[in-house]
């Protein structure tokens, strides 16, 4: 899988141009289980991504999908391998360090949409912003608000918008902090067909507006389908 | 940090029901602490304040017979020319006014009284006119009160033993007399010189023969009383005949007076604050727990785990300082109210105000204390993990050294209720006491609901689907129910245990009702008045009782061991109980009913010999016994003027002071006092209240030196005490209540609400809204119900044994609140609980699986 060699637009985290953007190599898990072997969930993933390269992740329920994303955004550590995202080896990383780079490189999107309920649709854009101890403009906010079409419910409470309407709310808090990689657990999860449509739509327009890395986990052909790459966890390994 | 402020502050005004829980549960907690600890400290600094106003000296030499020339030049010596000194004696006898005869105190005084402090006149008088005038003239100085009830105006005569007096002057306040108003007599004053005509300095009386010294500014007076108890410590081995008291000595005796009650009201307070705690970190817990999710979100966010720290540390800091505020409000307005509860038993112009060291430590254990209490809780959030959320499980366990980690951050909370509860029972002791004393209690709670989850787990076999689910419901929340159950039970048992110790106090404060009460006492009867006096009651309406011989004698040896060798081997507390060696001694041919042998056998009715080598009988009031650290069996050698005579004890005995019958710590056998001298006590019943005086007045003519205390006057003054301390022991248990309720009504409605998704299955299950009701109130009242039942019955004991350490064993069984506790606590948890699941019930059911 190669990058596109073309110009990244300015990122919250520096761009590793010219380089992949992530670098998996060897990468093992496995969880302990009472009273019996560890259950081993990744045995020797092998896979780089460029900037701009969209990667769909399939597979069965368990077979790692969901712990190869908490791994690539630092929610984890692997057993062993090599994992490097935007030239970084996480690996290597203590606990302070991981969260300070996550902030500023690493967007996520859940399937149960982890909104904060008390905060509006506002509030929930702008919070990482104001975690990070960045400036928040408002036309910043005002802009995110508009691409995911939410303008008019910005100051709407989580258990007042629809499911749709969390997730782009979702979306666009991943986005605000401009990361060089956005990470998806089953995005449309949670949505009827015509809604993870939309939220699909939306999702891959805004990446490809600004040419971010982003890997999906998704059991939705259709969504898997409009990636750049493709690839299936079966038995631990990327097939 | 902003951004956090804006989280918390948001998070708390959306979660309005818990924040008003929080803060009114730790305000009352904090109130009832800061009531206790400023009421204690403002009286503490009055006494400070004061002590040499109320001691009326800087040091007083003390005798029960005049000092002798050379003792006298001995201790002027030593104080040097430069000090002042002033003589008084002083005695209770009874005076005979125009129409009224009463006991009253006399006391003579010299022209230089007092050295401290000063009379209060009304605006014409002045002390040096009044005083001159005392030592000239057979006159006398009352307060106006006194004089009143003597029936006396200015000029009246009054009687005083063989010599007539002129009432002359009245003052409006004596010194040192200002810190109560529970005398057994009021006090007149003459001059010093004027006393000898009286004729009333005689054997038998009980004299107090005072010097008073004011030191120079310059001097020190804790040398001054080290070298004075140097000179006047007598031959080793015994107590000195001349007792020699400081300004450290009043406040001693004085807090002593106070200690009894604000020990009680400490222990309320402490009580108050403890379930506030167990509230507070509970209410925390749920809320906690509510939060996870959200906290993993910011976690995954970018937020530190320091951040998410300090969100909610700061959150219950909030809470804690908002309610530290609120509690100092409330004391402020209710401290002149517990002031007014103690009217006439406190110093009539004693300032009650804010301690700012108590309200400092108010703020700070609001501030500091609600996250101490909240610690286990809390550290919760270190092992809250973002990647939970891609889990959906966002359960913390507390297993291994987490679990070990969780037990160890119990211990800042319980070092902070050993430092409160040390502050406000101003004993460490007492402090840890109470503290390990709940940790006990909440793993014997812990245990119990052990025991019975086993049992729902074997109940739970059932056939019948409501019981199978109750059961299981609770057999299979194990660690939840069991938390519960523990704070439930230890709440309950909180709220009962004050009530009890209530009980047990006002019991010992009112008078026995089974017991004849006496009206009149009298004191001070010579062998020759045995029979006129006698013969004064024959045939009259009012009943003279047995009269009871009492001579004085001192202890010399214990169990062959020198008396003062005996007491240094006494610990703790008993040591320095005695600073005498001399008793008084008296024999019975049957004990009074207000008596009764607890240990051991009767004495024997027949005389002692005398003459056998056989040790003579020794009853000994229980109490007594233990201060002396003496049992059944050991035997005492007593000195009965200057003949030295061995007793043993046979028996040990209870008596209710209250009933005002002549009781005695020490009875000995018939025959060991009859070749004595001694004086009889006695009490007079059945007088009618129009014929007291009358009585009173004849007894006075008749029998001039026999003191006549009227028992009517100073039960009522002690019944308008015992009340008033009963209001404020009313008050503080009151307040540890509400805070109970508090506690109950909390841990109901969270429970309630925890269990929104079972709730919420079995409706979509299809169970109907009186069902889930049912089951909801059948469940929660039966653990509500089983740790009522746990607590009352555990409160039974645990009230017993404050009342055995901190309260002399006062302690009195009441069914009632035990019953009220039984029947209300499971009431209240089944309707509480199902109030809140009615809320979830309401809720549509699209919402309720979203």
């Amino acid at each position: 899988m190669r990058p596109e060699k073309s110009e990244p637009p300015a990122r919250g985290g520096e761009v590793a141009v010219d380089r992949q953007i992530v670098e998996i190599e060897n990468l093992h898990k496995a969880y302990p289980q009472p009273g019996a072997e560890p259950l081993q969930v990744l045995a020797g993933i092998n896979c780089s991504l460029a900037v701009g390269d969209t990667l769909a992740v399939t597979g069965q329920s368990g077979s790692g999908k969901s712990t190869l994303i908490a791994l690539l955004a630092g929610l984890d550590r692997p057993d062993r391998g090599r994992l490097v995202v935007n030239g970084a080896d996480l690996v290597a990383m203590d606990e302070a360090q991981l969260t300070r780079f996550r902030a500023k490189n690493i967007g996520i999107v859940f399937q149960q949409f982890h909104l904060m309920p008390h905060l509006s649709a506002e509030e929930n854009i702008r919070l990482p912003l104001e975690l990070l101890g960045r400036p928040c403009r408002q036309e910043t906010i005002d802009k995110m608000l508009a691409q995911v079409g939410l303008s008019a419910r910005r100051t709407h409470l989580p258990g007042h918008l629809s499911g749709g309407e969390c997730q782009r709310v979702a979306i666009a808090r991943a986005l605000v902090v401009e990361p060089v990689i956005l990470l998806a657990d089953e995005p449309t999860g949670n949505l009827d067909v015509a809604t993870g449509r939309e939220v699909s739509n939306l999702l891959f327009a805004l990446v490809a507006k600004v040419k971010m890395t982003m890997i999906v986990v998704t059991h939705n052909q259709e969504l898997a389908e409009r990636c750049t790459h493709r690839l299936r966890l079966e038995q631990g390994v990327l097939r | 940090m902003r951004v956090l402020l804006r989280l918390g502050l948001r998070d708390l005004s959306r979660n309005l029901r818990f924040t008003l829980l929080f803060i009114i549960n730790l305000t009352l907690g904090l109130t009832g602490f800061l009531l206790i600890s400023s009421f204690g400290a403002s009286l503490s600094r009055h006494l400070d304040t004061n002590l040499r106003e109320i001691l009326t000296a800087d040091l007083v030499l003390q005798s029960s017979r005049p000092l002798t020339e050379s003792e006298v030049e001995t201790y002027r010596a030593i104080i040097g020319p430069a000090s002042a000194v002033s003589e008084q004696i002083s005695f209770y006898s009874m005076i005979k006014g125009e129409q009224v005869a009463k006991l009253a105190q006399i006391v003579a005084i010299d022209a230089a009284y007092p050295l401290y402090g000063s009379f209060r006149y009304p605006e014409e008088l002045a002390h040096a006119q009044v005083i001159g005038s005392l030592q000239r003239e057979p006159k006398l100085l009352m307060s106006r009160e006194t004089a009143r009830s003597f029936e006396l105006q200015a000029g009246d005569t009054l009687k005083i033993g063989q010599a007539d007096y002129k009432a002359a002057y009245f003052f409006e306040q004596d010194p040192g007399s200002e810190f109560t108003s529970l005398v057994l007599a009021p006090r007149i004053y003459l001059g010093l010189p004027q006393l000898r005509a009286s004729g009333l300095i005689r054997f038998g009386s009980r004299i107090s023969y005072k010097h008073f010294i004011r030191l120079p500014d310059t001097v020190d007076a804790a040398q001054v009383l080290a070298r004075l108890t140097t000179a006047f410590s007598g031959d080793s081995g015994k107590i000195p005949e001349v007792r020699i008291a400081n300004t450290v000595n009043v406040n001693r005796r004085l807090g002593r007076m106070v200690d009894y009650f604000s020990g009680f009201l400490g222990l309320a307070g402490m009580v108050a604050l403890m379930l506030s705690g167990i509230t507070a970190a509970y209410l925390f817990r749920e809320y906690l727990q509510a939060r996870l999710k959200e906290t993993a979100i910011l976690r995954s966010l970018g937020a530190s785990r320091r951040q998410c720290l300090v969100l909610f540390a700061g959150q219950l800091s909030l809470l804690g300082l908002i309610a530290a505020c609120m509690a100092i409000a409330l004391a402020w307005l209710l401290l002149p109210l517990f002031g007014q509860l103690f009217t006439g038993i406190i110093p009539p112009h004693l300032h009650l105000r804010i301690n700012p060291a108590s309200g400092f430590i108010t703020v700070l254990v609001g501030a500091v204390g609600s996250l101490l209490f909240c610690l286990p809780v809390y550290l919760r959030i270190f092992r809250v993990r973002p990647l939970a959320l891609l889990q959906e499980d966002l359960r913390t366990g507390s297993t291994g050294w987490k679990g070990a980690l969780a037990f160890l951050s119990l211990l800042p909370a319980l070092a902070m209720l050993v430092l409160l509860a040390t502050v406000l029972s101003g004993s460490l002791r007492h402090g840890a006491f109470f503290t390990v004393g709940i940790l006990a209690v909440v793993l014997f709670f812990s245990l119990i609901a052990s025991l019975l989850l086993n049992g729902c787990q074997q109940w739970s076999q059932t056939s019948g689907v409501s019981a199978r689910i109750v059961w299981r419901n609770l057999a299979r929340n194990r660690l939840s129910a069991t938390a519960v159950f523990a704070a439930l039970a230890t709440a309950l048992l909180l709220m009962h245990l004050v009530p009890q110790l209530e009980n047990g106090l006002r019991e010992e404060i009112g008078q026995p009702e089974d017991i004849e009460r006496p009206f009149l006492f009298l004191v001070d009867i010579q062998e020759q008045q045995r029979e006129p006096l006698q013969a004064f009651f024959q045939g009259s309406g009012p009943l003279l009782s047995p009269q009871a011989p009492m001579v004085q004698g001192r202890i010399v040896r214990v169990n062959g061991m020198e008396f003062l060798k005996w007491l240094s081997r006494l610990q703790g507390a008993e040591r320095g109980v005695f600073q005498r060696t001399e008793f008084n001694f008296s024999s019975r041919d049957q004990l009074d009913p207000s008596e009764t042998v607890i240990k051991g056998v009767p004495m024997r009715t027949l005389p002692w010999s005398g003459t056998a080598d056989e040790p003579f009988e020794i009853s000994m009031e229980q109490q007594f016994s233990e201060r002396l650290g003496v049992s059944i069996g050991d035997r005492l050698v007593v000195d009965i003027l200057g003949i030295e005579l061995e007793g043993r004890i046979v028996n040990l005995r209870k008596v209710r002071w209250n009933s005002f019958q002549p009781n005695f710590f020490m009875l000995v056998q018939k025959g060991v006092l009859d070749a004595a001298p001694k004086t009889f006590l006695a009490s007079v019943s059945r007088v009618a209240s129009a014929e007291k005086q009358e009585v009173m007045h004849r007894l006075v003519s008749a029998f001039p030196n026999i003191s006549v205390i009227d028992v009517t006057r100073m039960v009522e003054q002690l019944g308008d005490i015992g009340g008033k301390l009963t209001n404020s022991l009313r008050f503080m248990a009151w307040l540890a209540m509400a805070t109970g309720l508090v506690a109950v009504i909390s841990i109901a409605r969270q429970e309630a609400l925890r269990r929104e998704r079972e709730i919420n299955l079995l409706r979509v299950l299809g169970a109907g809204i009186n069902r889930i009701r049912m089951l909801v109130m059948l469940e929660f009242g039966f653990w509500g119900g089983m740790a009522a039942l746990a607590a009352t019955l555990l409160s039974y004991g645990c009230s017993y044994a404050v009342a055995w350490w901190l309260f002399d064993r006062i302690w009195g069984f009441q069914w009632q609140s035990g019953l009220v506790l039984l029947v209300a606590a499971p009431l209240l948890c089944a309707v509480i609980a199902a109030l809140a699941a009615d809320s979830v019930i309401r809720r549509k059911p699209v919402a309720l699986l979203g």
